[in-house]
């Protein structure tokens, strides 16, 4: 059996359980490793008396929601009321809104066997209620792992299922009815502004004037800086320096974006945060896990990889950032300029990035129809705050110590769309702008402004709908064309149009729930990739090749076989 | 108007409760071996969620010194994994320095929950076998006396195949066709009427298992062990306890609701 197998089978039997992944000590009080005397630990941290020999370990604490036909021979409190996902939610800009469970649980007494390692031993009676114990001896539960299993119990009570990761925030004590409430978030939650800054605040401070010809300079604390050169700013002024050498900062350019100033005695160094040359993989992931404090383990590097080679090969990224400023706000400045999704993708427990980008030709793209969207599920939208007529892009900053105002970048480029600014057809401009401090090649810039203004010349269709999870085959971010009679084409014919999943939600009970947003770019679509040398012509290549790759075309710009060549745009 | 089904003193099919588990009236209750985080108490703590596992597989068991000879008539068992493992389970008891069976070997074909009734054994000792590998898990053992009720069942009652309360959803698509559908098994719900109870009945009877119901304590349930020994069902109440009223001069009735699982 398996959860494929089980999702497809009529009148399959939905479960949820939730995992708590608590922090556990792998020692045995008393024993040598452990050290302590006195009152027997629970086991955990706040409880243990001998903390600096705490063996970090894991236990899993386990709740289902009620159903008959529980796994045997595990310990899984039914005492699972439910589970509130709101899911991580791609945004047009790039940078998902963040992914957020609620879960409730309904608190009981319990005896303690399982939960306690020593209950055999321990004397005087057992109070309290198993949630109230359980908070008590583990008040440092933040960031820990809690796992979501959704799925069905096959018929042989195994329970087949797909794992959700988030990360704890807090869990709230029992109400006065003993209802318990878990919040937690995904990994993104990490880069927001309030916990993660980029570069990180220095601590240095002038420990002497520093003249406005001085190659060297002093501070009363060098912990905040790379001992093998970089970038700090003082009052405005960039320097470049070289090396470490007791607490002065040797081998100093001045003033790299502003002529040289004096300083006094007591100003604050702050390192500078710059990037040369580098490809988006390397920027976002430095940003995610050195200044996110995200563990590496959470990361689809191979992915990652992947985007970057196949859409986003050309794109070097270039700047500084001098003031320390918060990770989220980073993020979307750059997903949204470079036109990639950065998403968690609970089920994978990975942070996904994808370029705004077609399907592949050979990537399966999923087909929707009325046909299994569940009745009264679905809502269209037409998002016509979403559309653009006019992209600009500001780039190369001529301070870098400035704000990202538009006064402060030497170059410009700009898409139009007059067409659509015209009586004939919207009759209005809608203008987007960026400012960007990392790009910095004109023909980047031009690119990315164009491909902007291509896929929101007209307002993009939002639509949400729900499927049973037996024809529930996609993911956030998967391409797919959907077909309904909500979006009909000039003869009232339903309408196939490609779109992007947004957002995928597992309601209860064996039903998902969607968001898609309507995908367009100039190949509407249709397009080839660059072949290799060793490609064959057209009329001798493999239909997985033709698919993939573009060819060239006769004068009518017909191939071979009659089909419709690609167009190069 | 109700009608009588079955007639009093036909009592393999009067209706049998097991509530009574002399495992928790034991001095002491001591297993084989444990797996850790899996001790004996949680088979005989009424919770259906927490089980007993033994430290090896093959034969263990779990002995039950009362203290004093004390008197059994059934055994009862649910939430275990031996139609899986191809095991099996009995009781026994010791009689002088033999140790005896109180009912024969059971090898389950289901995890369906079973109760054997037996005539009355008291003894001192008690011990319950098992034979599996793998290690054998079990939520749930019951033995002592049973209670039986003066009648059988009365119309209108659904036994516990007929009684799930499960919650069954079917989707529809746009068009109308039906895509998928779900089964959240949930038990069963039932009420049990009990009627023309003597009145020397119910006060030795109802009021000291009234103590048990009231609590939410379990009870291993079997309507009609004549024809359907395998309808077994592991109740507990639902809602709050019944009054019982006076039925004619000389009897009692009352109806209890109660949830319970049959797998």
């Amino acid at each position: 059996m398996s959860y494929e197998l089980e999702r497809k089978k009529w009148g399959r039997n939905p479960l949820q359980m939730v995992e708590l992944h608590l922090d556990y000590c792998g020692n045995v009080f008393g024993d040598s490793a452990c050290g302590a005397r006195g009152n027997q630990c629970y086991n955990t941290f706040f409880t243990c008396r001998s903390q600096s020999n705490f063996l970090k370990r894991e236990k899993v604490y386990k709740f289902a929601t009620a159903n008959s036909k529980l796994p045997n021979g595990e310990n899984i409190f039914p005492r699972l009321v439910s589970v509130d996902v709101v899911p991580a939610e791609i945004q047009s800009k790039g940078l998902a809104a963040r992914g957020m469970v609620s879960i409730y649980f309904d608190d009981f007494p319990h005896h303690d066997r399982g939960t306690d390692p020593y209950w055999k031993e321990r004397q005087g009676s057992k109070e309290g209620t198993f949630f109230g114990r359980l908070i008590a001896r583990n008040p440092y539960v933040k960031g820990r792992k809690i796992v979501i299993k959704q799925g069905f119990i096959d018929d042989d009570g195994a329970f087949q299922y797909r794992p959700h990761t988030y990360f704890i925030d807090r869990i709230e004590p029992p109400n006065s009815r003993g209802r318990v409430k878990i919040v937690a978030e995904d990994i993104l939650s990490a880069t927001s502004n309030k916990k993660a800054k980029a570069p990180l605040e220095s601590t240095g401070k002038l420990s002497e004037l520093l003249e406005i010809d001085a190659t060297e300079l002093e501070v009363d604390d060098t912990a905040s800086y790379p001992v093998g050169g970089g970038e700090v700013v003082i009052g405005g002024e960039v320097i470049k320096y070289t090396s470490i050498s007791g607490k002065k900062l040797t081998g100093l350019t001045r003033g790299t974006n502003r002529p040289a100033e004096e300083h006094d005695e007591g100003d604050s160094v702050q390192l500078v945060l710059t990037y040369k040359n580098k490809n988006v993989k390397e920027v976002i992931e430095d940003l995610v896990i050195f200044y996110g404090g995200v563990d590496p383990q959470y990361i689809d590097s191979q992915g990652w990889e992947n985007e970057r080679v196949t859409w986003l090969n050309d794109i070097k990224l270039s700047g500084s950032i001098v003031k320390p400023t918060g990770l989220q706000n980073i993020l979307a400045e750059i997903t949204e300029q470079i036109g990639v999704y950065l998403w968690w993708d609970d089920e994978s427990a990975k942070l996904r990035m994808k370029a705004i980008a077609p399907a592949l030709p050979t990537e399966s793209v999923a087909y929707v129809d009325d046909t299994n969207i569940l009745e009264n599920s679905i809502k269209v939208e037409s998002l016509e705050k979403e559309r653009l007529s006019e992209v600009v892009m500001n780039y190369i900053m001529r301070d870098v110590a400035e704000g990202d105002e538009d006064n402060n970048f030497k170059k410009k480029v700009i898409s139009l769309n007059p067409d659509a600014e015209h009586e004939f057809q919207y009759g209005e401009k809608k203008n987007k702008t960026f400012n960007s401090r990392f790009i910095q090649s004109d023909a980047v810039a031009d690119s990315l402004t164009q491909r902007v203004l291509e896929r929101f010349k007209d307002a993009p269709l939002q639509i949400t709908f729900k499927l049973d999870a037996s024809q529930a085959d996609i993911k956030t971010g998967d391409h797919l064309l959907i077909s309904t009679r909500l979006v009909q084409n000039i003869n009232g014919e339903a309408e196939a149009r490609r779109y992007i999943v947004m957002k995928s939600k597992l309601l209860k009970d064996g039903v998902w729930e969607y968001k898609a947003l309507e995908f367009k770019d100039a190949s509407n679509g249709d397009f080839g990739l660059f072949a290799e040398n060793i490609i064959l012509s057209y009329s001798d290549e493999s239909d997985e090749n033709r698919q993939k790759y573009a060819f060239y075309a006769d004068d009518e710009g017909l191939n071979s076989d009659g089909s419709e060549g690609i167009k190069y745009v | 108007m109700s009608s009588l089904i079955v007639q009093k003193g036909d009592n393999n099919k009067h209706l049998r409760f097991a509530y009574h588990n002399l495992m928790e009236e034991a001095v002491s209750v001591v297993a084989s071996s444990e797996s850790l985080d899996f001790p004996v108490e949680n088979s005989y703590d009424a919770n259906s969620y927490d089980f007993f596992k033994p430290g090896n597989v093959g034969e263990s068991y779990i002995e039950i010194d009362l203290g004093v000879s004390k008197g059994a008539d059934y055994f009862a068992f649910y939430g275990h994994n031996l139609h899986k493992t191809g095991g099996n389970i009995k009781l026994m008891y010791l009689a002088g320095d033999t140790w005896v069976d109180a009912t024969a070997l059971i090898s389950p074909v289901d995890s369906k929950p079973k109760i054997l009734f037996f005539d009355m054994i008291y003894a001192v000792k008690w011990r319950v076998i098992f034979n599996s590998t793998p290690v054998v898990s079990i939520s749930t053992i019951m033995f002592g006396r049973h209670l039986q009720s003066e009648t059988g069942v009365w119309s209108g009652f659904s036994s516990p195949y007929f009684a799930d309360s499960d919650k069954e959803m079917v989707n529809k698509s746009e068009v109308g066709a039906v895509v998928g559908s779900s089964i959240v098994y949930e038990g069963i719900s039932m009420s049990i009427p009990l009627k023309y109870l003597s009145r020397d009945w119910m006060y030795n009877n109802w009021i000291p298992f009234k103590e048990h119901f009231k609590k939410g304590k379990p009870f291993f349930f079997i309507w009609h062990n004549g024809l359907y020994p395998n309808e077994v069902a592991y109740c507990w109440k639902d809602g709050r306890t019944p009054k019982a009223k006076l039925q004619t001069y000389k009897h009692m009735q009352l109806t209890l609701k109660v949830r319970g699982l049959i797998e």
